[in-house]
């Protein structure tokens, strides 16, 4: 049997690399993408300790984060289209219309 | 009480289902709908609120614990549901100047604060999230309501993804917390972490990773079984995505850009309702959850707020736009609430309470003020606009001043009673350094805000800013903002008693 350890050490390092695109990404959907990543990341957090316990909380969990990220892709592909429409471009850098 | 109630989530049952109608509603009536929308929404609200003063009577946990209707609870229900009516109240003209749908607006708030309500009251990491989530869409698509705006949608762009980074970070806090407790309800955590704490001797720190499924059902036979290290990381991430919903240092760099660029009552909406929400599940999480591990979390609170107050009073004293100024203040006052909740007493936390209930009246009231200034398409948004308002339109800018002087803290106004129980608070705690720093910022906050009184007073204005007769229903919410500033300054009993029994609920039974 795979020890859970691996399990989690690899979620941790999907987290990282979903928390690490999202930081040095220039273009919105990958940037969004990397936040799904994230999600998935936790997901198999939350799966793996569920096995690991032998209770089914986690794997609830998981049901409702696939749920939320669902929503949350069509809210924020709405508001990308939205971006895109009034400004002609998806990357970060040139989303400097509010200066102090 | 049966572990199944429909009762218990009566409230948010009702915001639901008057969010789907005025939905409906918004789509099948021709334009010039928008009063029987708005009537709707608030007989909604109203019912709302009636229902939740209805459940003091039958209070308890539900559904098998998830759902608490506590006195904790019930008071954020409350002040939800007030930010909401008030904004929606408030937003009428400005949706028909700005030609937007009011059906879509008002269902947005209602399920926003249907989500806001499930955070207050939620005992179970999953309710709290999904709860979140719930707010958290809806705020997201009203801030980038204006649609052909540029400004509005990138905010809306900002605000989701940093919005959804955040929650990645808590939703990992609660995955880790799960690993170190095998739990999510909080109350059971907090059980469990007492146990530990309870037979720990002298400095066994964990070494095992994770419980076992046998040291989980008599939960630890020693300390050293306990994963310490994953408790705090776990601990830390939930720390990280909760201080950015309350727009607290060092996770407030989308405040100014989000508050700017949104609707201005969103932002009136936003700067009250979500973080209010925010900090109720803050307080669950770490004064019942983490409540063992206060010696650790309470020193990034400190630092957190010390920062908040710092950061946001430093750069609002540059800012000229007013909606700008207004988002940096209001990472200042999230620091002074923090203050208050490093204090980790019955005190701090109904002056935390207490402090949620001024500022959402005194902000309220001034983005009210802002809006109406700001006239169609927000065009008159800036500092110089307000100079000589003092004249052209004495009423407006008395209750603007009022605002102000609530928000600086001047005696006989909400915000300074807000700050009084917010310091006294924190010296009880013995947390001097703390409480000194905050006393120097709220020195320097007085300078930005008497700027804005200044130019009202004092400036002849550059160039012709129009000004709109103030309809009824602008007139009647500026009367209840500046009327409940006022009375929380003067008659703060009634609100501080609420915020007392809460705290004590939250601290005491929890």
């Amino acid at each position: 049997m795979v020890p859970l350890s691996y399990y989690l050490i690899l979620s941790a390092i999907l987290f990282g690399l979903g928390t690490a695109g999202f930081l040095f990404k220039r273009n919105i959907v990958t940037i969004f993408m990397s936040v799904e990543l994230m999600l998935n990341a936790v997901n198999l957090t939350f799966v793996a300790l569920s096995y690991h316990f032998r209770q089914l909380d986690g794997q609830i969990f998981v049901f409702f984060v696939m749920v939320v990220a669902a929503a949350e892709a069509a809210v924020g592909l709405a508001i990308i289209i939205a971006v895109f429409r009034n400004r002609g471009s998806l990357n970060v850098d040139q989303m400097d219309l509010m200066k102090f | 009480m049966p572990a199944w109630n429909l009762t218990a989530i009566l409230p948010e049952a009702i915001l639901t289902v008057v969010g789907i109608v005025v939905m409906l509603l918004g789509s099948f009536s021709s334009q010039n709908q928008d009063r029987g929308c708005r009537t709707v929404t608030l007989m909604g609200l109203a019912g709302a609120t009636v229902a939740v003063v209805a459940q003091r009577q039958h209070q308890g946990a539900f559904f098998d614990g998830m759902f608490l209707v506590d006195p904790f609870g019930i008071f954020f229900h409350l002040l939800f549901f007030l930010i909401a009516a008030l904004v929606v109240l408030s937003s009428a003209d400005y949706l028909q100047a700005e030609k937007l749908t009011v059906g879509e607006f008002y269902t947005l708030l209602l399920f926003g604060t249907v989500g806001m309500g499930l955070m207050a009251s939620a005992n179970d990491l999953i309710l709290s999230f999904i709860g979140l989530e719930i707010s958290s869409l809806a705020s997201y698509v009203l801030v980038g309501f204006r649609r052909g705006v540029a400004s509005s949608s990138e905010s809306a762009l900002k605000y989701f993804l940093l919005g959804s980074f955040a929650t990645a970070f808590f939703l990992y806090g609660i995955a880790l917390l799960f690993g170190a407790t095998g739990s999510t309800r909080l109350t059971q955590i907090q059980e469990i972490l007492r146990n530990v704490s309870g037979r720990a001797t002298a400095g066994a720190a964990g070494t095992v990773l994770l419980p076992t499924p046998s040291t989980l059902s008599s939960l630890a036979q020693g300390p050293e079984q306990f994963p310490t290290a994953l408790l705090g990381l776990a601990a830390s991430l939930l720390f990280v995505g909760l201080a950015f919903k309350v727009s607290a240092a060092p996770f407030q760099v989308w405040t100014p850009d989000v508050y700017q660029g949104a609707p201005t009552p969103v932002t009136a909406f936003l700067s009250t309702g979500p973080k209010a929400a925010a900090f109720a599940v803050f307080l669950r999480v770490f004064l019942v959850g983490l409540e063992q591990t206060a010696d650790q979390w309470s020193a990034l609170l400190w630092v957190s707020a010390a920062l908040s107050m710092f950061i946001g009073n430093l750069a609002a004293l540059w800012q000229s736009n007013m909606k700008r100024l207004l988002a940096y203040s209001s990472i200042a006052h999230a620091g002074y609430m923090l203050v208050a909740f490093t204090a980790h007493s019955v005190d701090g936390t109904s002056a935390v309470l207490f402090y949620l209930v001024a500022y959402a009246v005194m902000n309220l009231g001034a983005f009210l003020v802002v809006t109406h200034l700001g006239n169609r398409g927000e065009r008159y948004v800036e500092m110089d606009d307000y100079a000589g308002l003092g004249y052209r339109s004495p009423l407006l800018a008395a209750c603007l001043t009022i605002f102000l002087l609530s928000l600086i803290g001047i005696p006989l106004t909400g915000g300074f009673l807000g700050k009084f129980y917010v310091f006294r608070s924190a010296l009880q705690a013995d947390l001097i350094g703390l409480t000194i720093l905050s006393v120097v910022n709220s020195a320097i906050a007085a300078y930005y805000y008497l700027r804005v009184m200044v130019a009202m007073y004092m400036n002849a204005p550059e160039r012709p800013v129009p000004l709109e007769p103030v309809s009824s229903s602008v007139g009647v919410t500026l009367f209840i903002c500046a009327g409940g500033t006022l009375w929380l300054g003067v008659f703060p009993q009634s609100i501080l008693r609420l915020a007392e029994n809460a705290a004590q609920w939250l601290l005491g039974a929890g």
